[in-house]
């Protein structure tokens, strides 16, 4: 640059070779480092050449005679595909290394063999079954798999006691919003304008204690469980009357959940009409064994007096299998004698009555008596509400009211 | 009969496959095929028949054909033996040899063939070629001969009690065996390959078990994947592998106790 200053000149140097200068030294990194993969390559090439002809040299210097007869060809068939045993092997090989016409004839049936197994299917999918690297990434989908099926598992195995905890709610939205009874015409009558039943206010806390316990004792819920959990706790937390406005569930969940309110239906109008705790645990019991509810008819009554305090209706009256108590028989009489008994009802009570002297080892002298003046009121024809009177008579003051 | 005939005929692809390899020309290879399906119909499908199930019958079809390939081979080129370098070398050597010096196939034909039955040997394949046809002048001059000619000039195997005669020939065999073999493994320094040092480390003591042998055949002759040939011969990959590194390492100490260290390092 003849022309130019000379200051101008050095600078213009100096800003161009400072990048040069690093790309040249990148440059000769890389060309160092290509010559050394290179250097490398040549190195293996020529010590695997140095192997071969070093085997060649060894196979050179001797031709062993072929040991025994050629091989038929059913038996380099059978060799092929690996159907000989291994004594029948050794000498098979042993024959292909001094002759190199079966040794030709191995090589190329060998050849031919791998191909067909390579054209059919199966022996495609076997071979990729085989490699290693199929096999590290089945493995991996299986590990995979079974994870999903187990977490799925006992996520479902969570939605399954969530469901069977669902009848409570139906329940009560069933028995509120259904036909009701005489008798709990009755008794709401008689309430009033009475406050709501503790049972029933504490309903969402109990609820929550429930809630805290599953979730304690179950893991994370799901989406799957989560859709339904929501629903469940805007029923609980919006009370009695907001339940009588169910949500609607949906798919499975909703199934089994509808299935699961039906059966409460089914059993009768036996199931208390309260939604409390402990009532709503003899709900579950009831529902889930109907059998037995049927069976032994006083513990949703009592359950219903426990929660509510007030009579639920009675069922319809069943001879019991179970042994009755005389404090169960005299609730009996109470409670049936709160509303208008019929004629089986006090049937049913000398029956039990009866049964009860039967087993007087039990019971006291005076219970004894006590409960022959009872047979003895039931059995004189009046109508019901004498009855009901002469029965309450004997019973005592007590019988007034609710006997805990 | 009827029903050895239809097996046969549905494995009719494949014989022509393998005839097609064998003779790359159309005609040929057809003509070839119905030599095999006329072999395998001779005596009332005898061959077949004396299948007793210890394969599958397409593997068995399968040697039979090439066997009967062969056949056709030499009823239609007639026999030739090789010379002994030929023989020693094996391989694609003893295949170009048949089909350049027997069969009369062009170089490019030749190559072309051994490529199909040796894949991955197409280079060694063409280098093999020209040498065979400058070392034998004669290669090809007896086409479809029944000839003894060669096999007769080219002493046997040694035999124990030859003439003095027949073991100046087979010192000369060797000898010239082995300046064949400096100037096929060593092109580069074939001034220095002296026969007589190659001789030396051929003969070195070399104690090859059948299975080794047919190990270096196949890996370093026939250009067979290492893990192929392990598989081959009864052996996973890395037993293969083991046994081949081993082989090389023992057939080196063999040169080293017979004082062939320093050839050994010069020549390979």
């Amino acid at each position: 640059m003849p022309g130019w200053p000379r200051s101008c000149a050095c600078s213009y140097e100096f800003a161009a070779t400072q990048p040069q200068a690093e790309t040249v030294q990148l440059w000769r990194h890389k060309e160092q480092t290509t010559k050394n993969a290179m250097a490398e390559t040549i190195e293996l090439a020529k010590k695997r050449e140095a192997e071969r002809r070093l085997a060649l040299l060894a196979l050179a210097g001797e031709q062993p005679e072929p040991s025994g007869s050629c091989l038929d060809p059913e038996e380099l068939a059978a060799l092929i595909e690996g159907r000989l045993a291994p004594e029948q092997v050794e000498p098979c090989l042993a024959h292909f290394a001094g002759c190199e016409h079966c040794y030709a004839l191995w090589l190329q049936l060998n050849r031919e063999w791998q191909e067909q197994a390579g054209r059919s299917g199966r022996n495609r999918l076997r071979r990729l079954i085989s490699r290693p690297r199929f096999l590290a990434a089945a493995g991996s989908l299986l590990a995979a798999a079974a994870s999903i099926a187990v977490f799925l598992n006992i996520t479902t195995q969570v939605d399954r006691q969530a469901l069977t905890r669902l009848p409570k709610q139906p329940v009560q939205e069933q028995v509120l919003s259904g036909p009701v009874t005489e008798s709990s015409d009755k008794t709401i009558a008689k309430q009033g304008s009475a406050p709501p039943p503790p049972a029933a206010a504490k309903h969402p806390s109990e609820q929550s204690r429930m809630k805290e316990q599953a979730a304690v004792s179950a893991p994370p819920l799901t989406e799957g469980s989560k859709k339904i959990a929501p629903t469940r706790t805007d029923r609980n937390e919006s009370g009695a009357l907001d339940a009588a406005v169910p949500a609607q569930p949906t798919g499975l969940a909703a199934k089994q959940e509808r299935r699961v309110a039906q059966i409460p239906a089914e059993i009768g109008e036996s199931v208390p009409a309260n939604a409390g705790m402990m009532a709503e645990k003899k709900e579950q019991e009831a529902t889930s064994l109907p059998e037995k509810s049927a069976a032994t008819p006083k513990a949703a009554p009592q359950a219903a007096l426990r929660a509510t305090g007030t009579p639920a209706p009675l069922p319809a009256p069943v001879v019991e299998a179970a042994p009755l108590t005389l404090a169960d028989w005299h609730n009996r009489i109470r409670v049936g004698c709160q509303g208008q008994p019929g004629p089986d009802f006090f049937a049913t009570l000398t029956t039990q009555g009866k049964q009860l002297l039967r087993q007087s080892a039990a019971l006291h002298k005076e219970e004894q008596r006590q409960i022959e003046r009872l047979l003895a009121a039931l059995g004189n024809q009046q109508s019901a509400g004498q009855q009901c009177r002469a029965l309450l008579e004997i019973l005592g003051p007590a019988a007034q009211g609710p006997k805990q | 009969m009827n029903s050895w005939r239809e097996q046969t005929l549905t494995h009719w692809e494949m014989i022509n496959r393998l005839a097609g390899r064998r003779f790359h020309q159309v005609e040929l290879a057809e003509e070839a095929a119905l030599f095999v399906m006329d072999g395998l119909a001779q005596d009332d499908w005898s061959r077949l028949r004396a299948f007793t199930g210890r394969s599958t019958l397409a593997t068995y079809i399968g040697a039979l054909t090439l066997r009967l390939l062969e056949d056709f081979a030499r009823a239609r080129f007639g026999r030739i033996k090789p010379p002994l370098w030929v023989r020693r070398l094996g391989g694609i050597w003893l295949t170009l040899f048949h089909l350049l010096c027997l069969e009369r196939f062009s170089p490019d034909e030749a190559i072309a063939l051994v490529g199909d039955r040796h894949p991955g040997q197409a280079k060694a394949a063409e280098e093999a070629a020209y040498r065979l046809l400058g070392e034998i002048a004669s290669c090809g001059e007896h086409r479809g001969e029944q000839t003894e000619l060669i096999e007769e000039t080219i002493p046997a195997d040694p035999v124990e009690e030859c003439s003095a005669q027949e073991h100046r020939l087979e010192q000369e065999e060797r000898h010239h065996l082995f300046t064949i073999l400096g100037r096929i493994f060593f092109d580069d320094a074939a001034s220095e390959a002296d026969p007589r040092l190659l001789e030396r480390i051929a003969t070195a003591g070399f104690s090859l078990e059948p299975k080794e042998r047919l190990l270096l055949k196949l890996c370093y002759r026939d250009g067979v994947a290492v893990a192929e040939a392990g598989r081959m011969l009864g052996w996973n990959r890395y037993q293969v592998h083991g046994r081949l590194r081993r082989l090389l390492e023992r057939l080196r100490q063999d040169l080293a106790n017979a004082g062939l260290a320093e050839e050994l390092r010069l020549l390979l």
